[in-house]
């Protein structure tokens, strides 16, 4: 079963998204700060992380940068819930490649899509 | 003014005396030298004048006694022959002797005056030289005598010479002429102190002309001479007054210019001083380059900016002092007033003495009022522009702000209700959950709105506050029920303790009310399960003070200083696990300003946050008169 990680520190948000993506045959674990999420990922490498910019200690930002730093051996896909505009995605591109953003108001049907397609992609491999 | 012209002069006044005496002196002399001179000439003149008597006389009888014969001449032997009888005849002072002598010089017949010796004869050497004169000396004496020779015949050969000796004329002034000579002396002599006065007279005038020129220089006051005196010398002294008085017009009218041209200087150096003292005033950094690129003035601001002293700049080309190499370059253009495109630019950068600042540079061309075409120079403004990009960059930062507060609970809508779409809505629990979710974020959406517009519109200045006489009693009591009724579970003990004589006061009622309404749910937010709010009011030394309690979580110390900034909210954990958007305590500090009253906040980590709101009388809130 594939794993996902949820970083935001609205409990509502995690509250739904946990409901849908379980619901979609996922297992989620989920954390309200960046440092936390970290420690996640060292511990469970999960398969996803889906997390918010604004988070208390270690944002989305530093929280990404983080990852960067440890890619090579972490295979990861990191969605970035942004209410930012997209020049702000472009700028984080490119300092740190490889990540999609999901903009707010998220859409659950679409957050589930995506996750589809990237897990096929990675069994056509 | 001609006061000022200080001339110095020689003020030796004593040797005119002596110069005066000399005068004298010297026309005495000179009187004597003319004398002398007269007397000398008519000395010589007789002189010469008896030497030519002497020649001719001598002359002529030596001819004449030439024709007789050598013996006619020398007989008889004894007794008064011719010789004789000439010497005789010619007995003057002038003649000394005469004398025949033989062929061999040897005397035949001589006659002399008592105690003169007759020089030996000089015989003739050539045949042509037979008569003739000659200067001679007498033996003895030493007397100087003219000779006059000639050759006497017998039978047609030459026999022997006759010699008649003349005195030569001295030197001396003959005593019977000294009568004449005294009579011609005596009127020169006369003469000498009638020219002295004469001379005297004519100088008299000149000495008072020039001891009052010399007043003049030593008071270095110029008038017009006043000496009176007719001639020429009265026209050479009116004609020096003329000069005198035009002199002293040209000097007034160069002292006039000169002052002109001071006043115009001391106008110029204000004027400038003046332009300088505005730009000086200037927000803004600046230089003045001329048409050549060379600063010509200089702000001291920017003297600061770039760590530069004035001297170092001035006069002195960007190149020796700009160490900003694009600055350089830019002003070194704005020199070049020939360049294509000189008209105005601008450029940014960081300078090395403070890299964390950005200025601004821009170039503008001074044009001569008078004629556009003509550039004086260049005007170059350094304006600090950081303060305006972090004012933009917190702009920016504001926007992002309120979209991510905005998108946050629209973000839990939409998946709520995306959940609920999916089917989610068949599961009785969750519907209600999602009832309540969205509920709780339309009213969350709702109030960020009316907050984020309360607060634009007071930080635009476009809140006009509405006093009006409000019973803070009653205001406090029905705050504090309203937003009780919000805790559904009962879980805090909420009190009212208001002191019983409350001035009425002055306030916005319903601002007021908002103010009040965020610190209670704020209190209700961040309480504990069992936790006790307090609303209380009292009136101590002239001031009204409002307290809000709570024994909730307290607020860190590193957050307390910037509670009341727009969406800063802590990194505490605890605190963000409660929704919030960070404008609460901003909209409340601002009303609070608004009603010129003050906000202050006492808070213990883990026991809890006392708010407490000052009306002071200054404040204008605090009416005459109880609330009640």
């Amino acid at each position: 079963m594939k794993q996902i990680l949820i970083a935001d520190d609205e409990p509502h948000l995690i509250r739904v998204l946990r409901l849908g993506l379980e619901k979609a045959g996922y297992r989620v674990n989920a954390v309200n700060d960046g440092e936390r999420a970290l420690a996640q990922i060292r511990e469970t490498a999960p398969d996803v992380l889906i997390t918010d910019i604004e988070m208390p200690r270690m944002n989305g930002k530093e929280l990404c940068k983080a990852i960067e730093k440890e890619k090579s051996d972490l295979k990861l896909l990191v969605i970035v819930v942004t209410s930012h505009p997209e020049e702000t995605h472009r700028i984080w591109s490119s300092e740190i490649p490889g990540i999609t953003f999901l903009e707010k108001p998220l859409s659950l049907r679409k957050l589930c899509k995506l996750l589809d397609a990237h897990f096929a992609a990675l069994e056509d491999k | 003014m001609a006061a000022e012209h200080t001339l110095t002069a020689s003020t030796n006044k004593q040797p005119r005396t002596a110069t005066s005496q000399k005068l004298g002196l010297a026309m005495i002399a000179a009187s004597l030298l003319a004398i002398t001179a007269v007397v000398g000439t008519m000395v010589r003149y007789q002189q010469n004048l008896t030497e030519a008597q002497i020649r001719s006389q001598g002359l002529s009888l030596a001819g004449v006694l030439s024709r007789l014969s050598y013996e006619q001449l020398t007989s008889p032997k004894t007794g008064m022959g011719p010789i004789q009888v000439v010497y005789q005849s010619q007995r003057t002072d002038e003649f000394a002797y005469a004398t025949v002598t033989d062929r061999a010089g040897r005397p035949a017949s001589a006659a002399a005056s008592p105690g003169v010796v007759v020089p030996p004869a000089m015989l003739p050497v050539t045949p042509g030289d037979v008569a003739g004169e000659r200067l001679t000396s007498l033996p003895g004496s030493g007397k100087r005598v003219i000779e006059f020779y000639a050759p006497l015949w017998s039978e047609g050969k030459v026999a022997g010479h006759v010699r008649l000796g003349y005195y030569q004329p001295s030197g001396t002034i003959p005593m019977a002429q000294v009568p004449l000579l005294a009579s011609l002396a005596f009127p020169v002599f006369l003469l000498t102190p009638f020219f002295y006065l004469l001379l005297k007279r004519e100088i008299t005038p000149l000495k008072k002309a020039s001891l009052e020129l010399q007043n003049q220089i030593e008071d270095g006051h110029f008038k017009q001479l006043e000496v009176k005196v007719s001639g020429e010398f009265g026209d050479f002294i009116q004609r020096f007054n003329v000069f005198m008085d035009r002199a002293q017009a040209r000097i007034n009218e160069l002292e006039a210019s000169k002052s002109k041209a001071e006043v115009s200087q001391k106008m110029l150096s204000y004027k400038r001083e003046r332009v300088e003292a505005v730009l000086q005033a200037h927000p803004d950094m600046f230089l003045v380059l001329d048409e050549t690129g060379i600063p010509a003035i200089v702000s001291d601001k920017l003297l600061g900016l770039l760590d530069l002293s004035r001297d170092s700049v001035i006069d002195q080309r960007p190149s020796v002092w700009c160490k900003n190499p694009a600055v350089t370059e830019f002003l070194l253009r704005c020199g070049d007033t020939n360049a294509p495109g000189y008209i105005s630019a601008t450029m940014g950068f960081a300078p090395e003495t403070a890299p964390e600042r950005t200025i601004e540079v821009s170039a503008y061309p001074l044009f001569s009022p008078k004629d556009k075409a003509i550039v004086l120079g260049t005007l170059v403004i350094f304006r600090d522009t950081t303060e305006s990009i972090v004012v933009k960059r917190g702009q920016g930062e504001f926007v992002a702000h309120i979209a991510h507060e905005l998108k946050t609970p629209l973000n839990v809508l939409a998946t709520y209700s995306e959940a609920l779409q999916e089917g989610e809505g068949k599961n009785e629990s969750f519907r209600i959950e999602a009832y309540n979710v969205i509920h709780d974020e339309v009213e969350r959406l709702s109030g960020l709105i009316s907050n984020l517009l309360s607060i634009t519109q007071i930080e635009m200045g476009n809140m006009v506050i509405d006093r009006q006489r409000v019973r803070i009693g009653d205001l406090l009591k029905d705050a504090l029920e309203n937003v009780s009724r919000c805790d559904k579970d009962g879980d805090i003990d909420f009190q009212l303790d208001l002191q019983r004589e409350l001035p009425a006061l002055a306030l916005d009622k319903n601002l007021f009310r908002v103010a009040i309404n965020n610190l209670l749910t704020n209190a209700i937010k961040y309480s504990k399960k069992g936790g006790t709010v307090v609303l209380s009011a009292e009136f101590v030394d002239d001031s009204v003070h409002i307290r809000v309690k709570d024994t909730g979580l307290g607020i860190a110390s590193e957050d307390q200083a910037r509670i009341f900034d727009k969406f800063y909210r802590s990194e505490s954990e605890e605190v963000r696990s409660k929704p919030g958007h960070g404008l609460g305590l901003a909209l409340t500090s601002e009303i609070i300003a608004l009603h010129q009253g003050s906000i202050l906040v006492n808070s213990t980590p883990g026991k809890g946050t006392e708010f407490t709101i000052v009306l002071g009388k200054k404040s204008g809130a605090i009416l005459q008169g109880l609330s009640d």
